[in-house]
């Protein structure tokens, strides 16, 4: 077969190989582990959270609280600022601590600020609308005693098709009587990724 | 018998999949935008006029989304051009991987065949457009996000300069860190800027050296902020509580034209090819235009002039188009032979080397919504009501700028839209 004859059935072979190619959907757990681009994803938010909570609850401004004041505390998440490279989602982290908070029963989990004011203009319609029987009643909001919020940072380093990319998420636990830190906590992620030089 | 029948269905099978291809490669319709405008259109219809031109296919979804991203930006269509851009970007990074089905195809027909992923500017430049897609929408996080995507890129291209990149970015990236009052991050992006143009042999606008000014005296970098005034001969300044930025991206980037040129390839012979070529010479755009706080009238000055970065661009993979469009005139021309030599199915190679010969089409896909030049002005600082003058059209707006308010507006010729991004900054 002389070269050009190969060449010509090489690239027909190629266009009917493209072709063939369509669109592919395969449901997996959503608790599975996947990570395609490298970027930060579910994985890592969940794995990040649940760490982070489960080393907040076992430091010593937990077991000192209650032994101060008798009940578990009750805790706010606030503000995480995303600083990294990655349009992250913080709202995703952000909720899957409140589930790590609340799933471990050690402490009371308040509503966020944004949360509180929507309650209040329900129980406002309520004072209006509502039989006194089912009515809330206002001034009865259960205060929280620490507010938790933090940062996400990122460092890239980048050669070619490979990249180094390194998440540090750091929160803080801040005691809302008098502003006293009572945890830091410091999560990394190192991921190494390697993009193709080569497609189809 | 049945040995000749299948090699001939496999012949005219190919001559088939390449007219099935041919249907995709006639390069799109490129007419200049500015002419487009002083026709008389309207971004909105200037849109529509991209739209039905074509290119909505997935092979050219990073062409098709970043003009598009950018007539919806001027549009005021934020949220669909933000949506629009990130595809291009996830694009761009996808196809920055050698496609070989794509080398394949194109080694034979065109480079139309490939994929469009953006040239160095362009890659740049999405990031710089999407930050200010984020200001429009208020989301100073996700801006910051896209500087410092921008600034990764931009040091994966340390191979080709000393300071790669584009001063328009690391200056709105530096304002954008202003706007955050990241001081430090702010001073290294206006370095960055400056050690551009520097390389480039520009002079730097006014209003960076302004900021470089103002900000080394703010981090306490005495030294510097002595050198910058001996340099550019101006006086200490403290920072005005009121600020007034402006990005002018004024004018037409030329369009990308493809030419038919003889050269000299290795075996002696002489081939005629189909390049792009941007013309020698273009139109200057128009600066905007105000009044400052003390009356005088001021006209942006040049920060970043695409079209010379353009060029330059082109101009790097000059010797590489040269290469693929000779080995591909090559490749026909033993298709050609091959065809003179064999006694079966000659006219199907004829005619398959002449329909190769007539779609050898120059690749002249390219960012056509960009400006010619982004200047920059300082105009105010004291809080007051100030005019701006701009584009081709004559476009003029008058903005106010209240106590403590730092302003970023950013106008382009052909769009009596400007983006105006307001906040409020500590001492």
């Amino acid at each position: 077969m002389t070269c050009s004859r190969y060449f010509f059935y090489v690239a027909f072979t190629f266009i009917l190989l493209l072709g063939g190619c369509g669109t592919s959907v395969e449901r997996i757990s959503s608790d599975s582990q996947t990570d395609l681009s490298g970027s930060w994803n579910d994985t890592d938010s969940r794995l990040v959270a649940e760490a982070m909570i489960e080393d907040a609850l076992s430091r010593p401004w937990y077991g000192n609280f209650r032994g101060q004041r008798g009940r578990i505390p009750s805790v706010i998440v606030g503000r995480v600022n995303n600083l990294s490279h990655e349009l992250i989602s913080t709202r995703t982290f952000i909720t899957d601590m409140e589930r790590s908070l609340i799933n471990s029963g050690k402490v009371t989990f308040v509503a966020s600020s944004d949360q509180r004011q929507e309650v209040r203009d329900e129980r406002l319609d309520q004072d209006l609308n509502a039989t006194e029987a089912t009515r809330n009643q206002a001034g009865q909001e259960v205060g929280a005693d620490f507010l938790m919020q933090g940062e996400i940072n990122t460092i890239i380093d980048q050669e070619g098709k490979r990249a180094v990319k390194f998440y540090q998420v750091d929160l803080t636990m801040i005691s809302i009587a008098d502003n006293r830190k009572v945890w830091i906590g410091q999560k990394k992620i190192k991921k190494l990724v390697k993009k193709n030089a080569l497609r189809f | 018998m049945l040995l000749r029948g299948k090699k001939t269905l496999v012949r005219y099978g190919i001559l088939l999949g390449i007219l099935f291809l041919s249907a995709c490669i006639f390069p799109l319709l490129n007419s200049s935008l500015e002419e487009g405008y002083r026709a008389g259109g309207t971004v909105e219809s200037l849109r529509e006029v991209f739209v039905s031109s074509g290119g909505a296919s997935s092979k050219d979804v990073v062409f098709y989304n970043i003009n598009l991203g950018f007539f919806d930006r001027l549009a005021e269509n934020t949220e669909q051009s933000i949506v629009e851009l990130e595809v291009a970007k996830n694009a761009m990074e996808e196809f920055s991987a050698i496609s070989v089905s794509g080398v394949v195809s194109s080694s034979l027909i065109n480079e139309n065949i490939q994929k469009y992923n953006g040239t160095s500017v362009d890659r740049i430049l999405v990031h710089e457009l999407q930050a200010l897609n984020y200001l429009a929408v208020g989301n100073l996080t996700n801006a910051r996000v896209e500087v410092l995507q921008a600034d990764v890129l931009m040091k994966s291209f340390k191979k080709k300069k000393e300071e790669p990149g584009l001063a328009s970015t690391r200056m709105l990236g530096g304002m954008i860190f202003e706007f955050i009052e990241e001081y430090d991050s702010a001073l290294i992006s206006y370095r960055k800027a400056l050690n551009i143009l520097d390389q480039n042999k520009s002079p730097p606008p006014p209003l960076l050296v302004e900021r470089m000014v103002v900000l080394t005296g703010r981090l306490g970098l005495r030294s510097e902020r002595l050198a910058l005034q001996n340099r550019f001969g101006i006086e200490r300044q403290n920072d005005s509580r009121q600020k007034l930025w402006i990005f002018d991206w004024a004018g037409f980037i030329s369009v990308l034209r493809a030419s038919k040129e003889s050269y000299l390839a290795e075996d002696g012979l002489y081939y005629t090819i189909s390049l792009p070529f941007y013309d020698e010479t273009w139109q200057k755009p128009q600066p905007a235009d105000g009044v400052d706080s003390k009356g005088e009238r001021i006209e942006s000055a040049l920060l970043e002039n695409l079209d010379v970065r353009v060029r330059e661009d082109l101009q790097s993979r000059r010797l590489v188009n040269i290469a693929k469009a000779i080995a591909r005139t090559q490749a026909r021309k033993a298709l050609n032979a091959q065809s003179e030599e064999s006694s079966n199915h000659q006219s199907l190679l004829n005619i398959t080397a002449f329909l190769l010969d007539i779609f050898d089409f120059a690749d002249v896909r390219s960012w056509k919504t960009l400006p010619s030049e982004i200047r920059v002005m300082s105009l105010a600082d004291e809080a007051g009501v100030y005019k701006v003058n701009w584009g081709v059209g004559g476009f003029t707006q008058d903005i106010t700028v209240n106590e403590a308010e730092t302003l970023l507006v950013v106008l382009h010729s052909f769009s009596p839209n400007p983006l105006i991004y307001r906040k409020k900054l500590g001492s």
